[in-house]
């Protein structure tokens, strides 16, 4: 089904899924694996950086919030950002399709639930290196303590390195499947990647504030969009525009 | 003159420091961060208690249930180091790091997933994502850089204020007013949220800018407010998802 | 009013602050524990650990059961936190009314029975959350608003046989 070529690709994308999903719980949290790097460092790997800016910065905003916690542990979002690039670099064979790339995003995304149960599975298995380390003896020595913690690593590599190479490999198939579809279908997936940031957008405001129209974003709103459209400044400056009236809206609120 | 050798050096806090990325490497639902909390304190345990037994001891003691903020947790590992080292020294020698850390995760854990989790991490992700719409490819270092200067700087810097404050809080808190800040933060990444729907709009896939006529920017700002209005009757960002793609497959067939 | 009932062990954490409190839009939390209430060192940490605007009350049992006879104002939306099943029953027999109880986490101690991953009972416990049941009152577990609810009565049905 695929060429050598290809099987090599799928197995080098899992093996980073691998280990950019350990930044994700297991070891220090640097944010590599939010989707806006993860997804753009598995673009850069694969030659296609843009598929994976766009897929990642999408992305980012949908999950940035679905937070790990406590005992809670979300979708994981760093598996559908390398396995959504993944499937769009090398399911297109050409950079920059867009179409192909919000197919492999609504992919991977059916998939959540299937990351979620992973995860859960993995860490009830580790509930057993506790025991592991206190030994027969019930006194842990340094190197039982530091040995059994680390392959802790382990475990959680080899989950995101299974949930990557089983999503790009079924994603392959189907993108194939997908090319050969009407251009309808194709024209959808591109309004689908275009009202996405919108989506993400809401998903954020909805988690950090209390209202739905909230005051500040709307002022943000208002400065940027007179910036841009009247003024016609640059957008980050517009943008910085925008923050620095949210703030000052704020303070003179809290007067 | 033995008590001297057994105070905690710099260097052994730097040790719990770098421990501390690994707390969570084997995390379990039974007893959290437990091993992780022991793992990252064997520097501290190594200098106070020489003697094996003792030491397998004091690191069994530090295997208890425990869960915080992974960051946060640096606050009560410089507090557990403190602490263990009153008791090896014989200044405190019945001091027990257990109630400390028992009062201290959950408390700490709302702060710390509040202030890290739930305000730096979005601040740093919009202001990423609007320079990305805005065609930069250099916007994931962006995010990176902003994080990680406060991420690894609290890290280090809180084990060394839980080892001089001894783990107290409220002096912790008069120092930093992280309640304070994550409100600022989350005040900060609404504001550009805002820019991002009112500048960029209908995100051009090519990263080129569109330009943006008011009519447009208004339905974007509306679509926006419409989907918040979803997530927060409690529908799901995959529920979302899904429907937005069956609505764009309507307009497709509608030939928009 | 009191728009949540919930029992977790860990009682002001971040699954509150960063969960309900802004899914239910919550204006006040309640802690009613006997230990936390007795020590004033844990009650100050609790204070500071929330955000600004949020209001804290933190009481024994009784106390906060006293609060509620006195009537919560409708629009200070109030979460009550309990730490232990048992504490629900005793506010339940001094008054408290509510249709439904979260269940946010009772974490493993040897001698406590594993039910579900985020859930672990002894028998007192087990017979107070039954009891709660048989009142009529629904008990759903469910640590943060993004996770689906499970009724514990079916969770009691799958892992007891009960």
């Amino acid at each position: 089904m695929f060429d050598q070529q290809t099987i090599i690709h799928v197995l080098q994308v899992s093996l980073l899924g691998g280990l950019i999903g350990l930044d994700r719980t297991a070891l220090g949290q640097f944010m590599i694996s939010q989707p806006i790097v993860a997804a753009s460092l598995t673009g850069w790997f694969l030659g296609d950086a843009v598929t994976g800016l766009i897929i990642g910065g999408i992305l980012e905003l949908i999950w940035v919030l679905d937070m790990p916690i406590g005992t809670f542990v979300p979708a994981d979002s760093t598996v559908f950002a390398v396995s959504a690039t993944g499937i769009a670099v090398l399911g297109a064979g050409e950079p920059g399709n867009v179409p192909v790339m919000g197919f492999s995003l609504l992919l991977t995304v059916i998939m959540a639930p299937a990351t979620m149960y992973a995860d859960q599975l993995m860490r009830q298995r580790n509930a057993k290196i506790p025991e592991l380390v206190l030994g027969s003896t019930g006194l842990p020595t340094e190197a039982s303590a530091t040995g059994w913690h680390l392959a802790g690593l382990i475990a959680f590599l080899l989950k995101s390195f299974m949930l990557c190479l089983g999503l790009v490999t079924c994603g392959l198939v189907a993108v194939k499947w997908f090319i050969g579809l009407p251009p309808f279908l194709h024209r959808a997936m591109m309004l689908f990647i275009t009202f996405l940031p919108l989506l993400g957008v809401a998903s954020v405001s909805r988690k950090l504030s209390f209202t739905t129209v909230d005051r500040t974003l709307v002022i943000g709103f208002c400065v940027g969009a007179v910036a841009v459209q009247l003024l016609h400044i640059p957008v980050l400056a517009a943008i910085l525009l925008a923050v620095a009236s949210g703030w000052l809206g704020e303070r003179i609120d809290g007067r | 003159m033995a008590d001297e050798l057994r105070r905690v050096r710099t260097v052994d806090l730097l040790g719990v420091f770098w421990r501390s990325f690994f707390i969570q490497a084997s995390w379990s639902y039974a007893r959290m961060q437990s091993l992780g909390f022991a793992f990252a304190l064997i520097p501290v345990l190594r200098r106070l208690y020489p003697d094996r037994q003792e030491f397998s001891a004091r690191l069994a003691a530090h295997m208890d249930y425990f869960n915080t903020q992974p960051y946060m947790a640096s606050f009560i590992l410089g507090a557990a180091a403190r602490i263990e080292e009153d008791r090896a020294t014989g200044r405190d020698p019945g001091a027990d790091a257990g109630e400390v850390k028992r009062s201290l995760m959950a408390p700490l854990g709302a702060l710390g997933d509040s202030f890290f989790w739930g305000s730096l991490k979005p601040l740093a992700a919009v202001i990423a994502v609007a320079t990305l719409f805005d065609g930069s490819w250099w916007a994931p270092l962006l995010y990176l850089a902003l994080y990680n200067v406060v991420h690894i700087g609290f890290r280090g810097g809180l084990v060394f204020a839980g080892y001089a404050l001894r783990g107290d809080v409220v002096a912790l808190m008069a120092r930093f007013n992280f309640a304070q800040v994550a409100r600022l933060f989350k005040v900060l990444s609404l504001a550009v949220l805002g820019g991002i729907v009112g500048t960029i709009t209908l995100w051009r896939p090519e990263l080129r800018m569109p330009v943006p006529v008011p009519g447009i920017t208004l339905a974007s700002l509306t679509i926006a407010l419409g989907l918040a209005a979803l997530f927060r009757r409690g529908w799901s960002p995959l529920k979302l998802m899904m429907g937005l793609g069956i609505v764009c497959l309507l307009l497709a067939l509608g030939g928009i | 009013m009191v728009i949540l009932a919930r029992i977790d062990d860990r009682l002001i954490h971040g699954q509150v602050v960063e969960g309900w409190v802004n899914f239910l839009k919550a204006t006040c939390i309640m802690v009613a524990d006997d230990k936390i209430a007795a020590n004033p060192l844990q009650r100050s940490i609790m204070e500071i650990s929330v955000p600004p605007g949020l209001k804290v009350v933190i009481g024994t049992v009784k106390e906060i059961c006293a609060k509620l006879r006195e009537g919560i104002p409708e629009e200070e939306r109030t979460i009550l936190l309990f730490s232990n099943p048992d504490d629900v029953l005793r506010s339940l027999k001094e008054g408290l009314s509510c249709s439904r109880v979260n269940v946010g986490g009772l974490h493993f101690v040897p001698g406590k029975r594993k039910i579900m991953d985020v859930l672990a009972v002894d028998e007192t416990d087990l017979a107070a959350l039954k009891e709660i049941m048989d009142r009529g009152i629904k008990v759903e577990i469910q640590t943060v608003p993004s996770e689906k609810p499970q009724p514990l009565d079916r969770v009691f049905r799958l892992c007891l046989g009960t």
